[in-house]
């Protein structure tokens, strides 16, 4: 009965496991952008020229999807984009000059690495921006926060006085454990009457 | 009992910050309400339209059979000197279809267009325009989608106006109304130089 039990146990543990490794490898297998689409397959002359395709595609947003690269989309014109950037590359294009034909197209829509000007000044400095602000933020809490930690001598006088009946209300009772909240009531109570 | 303790103990440390430690509760508040505001004014905009890099630059070159006749090249001087309508369409397009009798409106107008058939089949789009009638001056197969790739196209229908210097105007992004005609872009097509055929039928709002 128990090792059936032990046994079952077992065998759905090693089915999650499976799965697990399965949808891992799967994942894995999609990811590749050589894969998407499952339409073009590049070659390339050396890994040195696919690394470079794949970090280009990578780069280039979509223009019709939006919120996925180049690499990432299967739309039509991803596909098309693809096709050129391959294209390109074969006929001896840099980075550069591909991203640069892309942007005469599209516009800078297509850049996911935008370039500096004044109107992506917000977009590059924004977010280090904010950082700085919510840090000096905190700082400032902070620092403000302890100054009103001071206390007059009479009021450290009663911490003391309160701290010590708290102490008083809390030896005599040795199995405590279980009371915990009527005992650290009690003393406050009495503090305050 | 101890319901009324726990009260008296959680309202005890608000106290002392209740004036200049409201506005710290505010905070998140104040960031929710802009965060609000900036997404909902998100909400109204059109996903589909990104601004166009082709808009002041000239018509690319290109040099594509007609739709009807392979033999017939046409090249982008072809078209100059005057202004004209360049509209992306597709028998695989059901917007296009959509689209359709409005084009053919305009046509009657006077208005020339140039009929890009867009990575299409040449039988099924001569086909369609027999069924559907020929709003176009003139027709260019661009089977590939080369011009279309140069125009910075993401899919159909789309229409671009060319002014009489060959350069265009402006990129109009799916369905084309003829509320949208007369709204955007005829203002545009005067100002560019266009011309509407003095016998023509006047257009329906």
């Amino acid at each position: 009965m128990n090792e059936t039990v032990h046994d079952t146990l077992f065998n759905s543990l090693f089915k999650t496991k499976c799965c697990f490794v399965l949808l891992t490898l799967m994942s894995l297998i999609w990811s590749q952008p050589s894969f998407s689409g499952g339409i073009a397959v590049y070659e390339f002359e050396s890994e040195q020229e696919r690394a470079q395709f794949n970090s280009i595609i990578d780069e280039l947003r979509c223009p019709k999807c939006k919120n996925q690269s180049v690499a990432d989309s299967d739309a039509p014109i991803a596909i098309d984009i693809r096709d050129r950037v391959y294209q390109q590359l074969q006929d001896g294009a840099s980075r550069d000059e591909i991203v640069q034909y892309m942007v005469d197209r599209y516009g800078q829509f297509v850049n996911y690495r935008p370039p500096l000007t004044a109107s992506t000044l917000l977009l590059w400095f924004g977010p280090p921006l904010l950082v700085v602000l919510i840090m000096i933020i905190v700082f400032w809490r902070r620092a403000h926060a302890t100054t009103p930690a001071e206390l007059t001598q009479t009021e450290s006088a009663q911490v003391d006085a309160l701290l010590a009946t708290y102490d008083m209300a809390r030896a005599p009772d040795p199995a405590g454990a279980a009371n915990t909240s009527t005992e650290s009531q009690a003393p406050k109570n009495s503090g305050e009457t | 009992m101890s319901e009324s303790l726990e009260n008296s103990e959680a309202s005890e440390p608000k106290k002392p910050s209740s004036s200049p430690g409201m506005m710290i509760w505010l905070l998140p508040l104040g960031v929710f309400l802009a965060l609000v505001v900036l997404l909902w004014s998100g909400l109204g905009g059109n996903p589909q339209e990104v601004p166009s890099a082709l808009v002041g630059k000239s018509v690319p070159q290109f040099e594509l059979p007609s739709l009807h006749d392979p033999e017939l090249k046409h090249v982008t001087e072809d078209f100059s000197g005057q202004a004209y309508l360049i509209n992306v369409w597709g028998t695989w397009c059901p917007t296009c279809r959509i689209e359709h009798p409005d084009l053919l409106a305009i046509a009657e107008a006077g208005v020339p267009i140039l009929g890009l058939n867009y990575k299409d089949e040449r039988n099924a789009a001569k086909g369609y325009l027999e069924q559907f009638g020929n709003p176009f001056r003139w027709s260019v197969f661009d089977e590939l989608g080369a011009l279309g790739f140069d125009l910075g196209v993401t899919g159909a229908p789309e229409t671009f106006l060319v002014d009489s210097q060959g350069v265009i105007r402006y990129r109009h992004v799916g369905v084309l109304t003829l509320a949208q005609w007369n709204q955007v872009l005829f203002p545009l097509y005067e100002e560019a130089g266009g011309v509407l055929e003095p016998d023509a039928q006047p257009m329906a709002p």
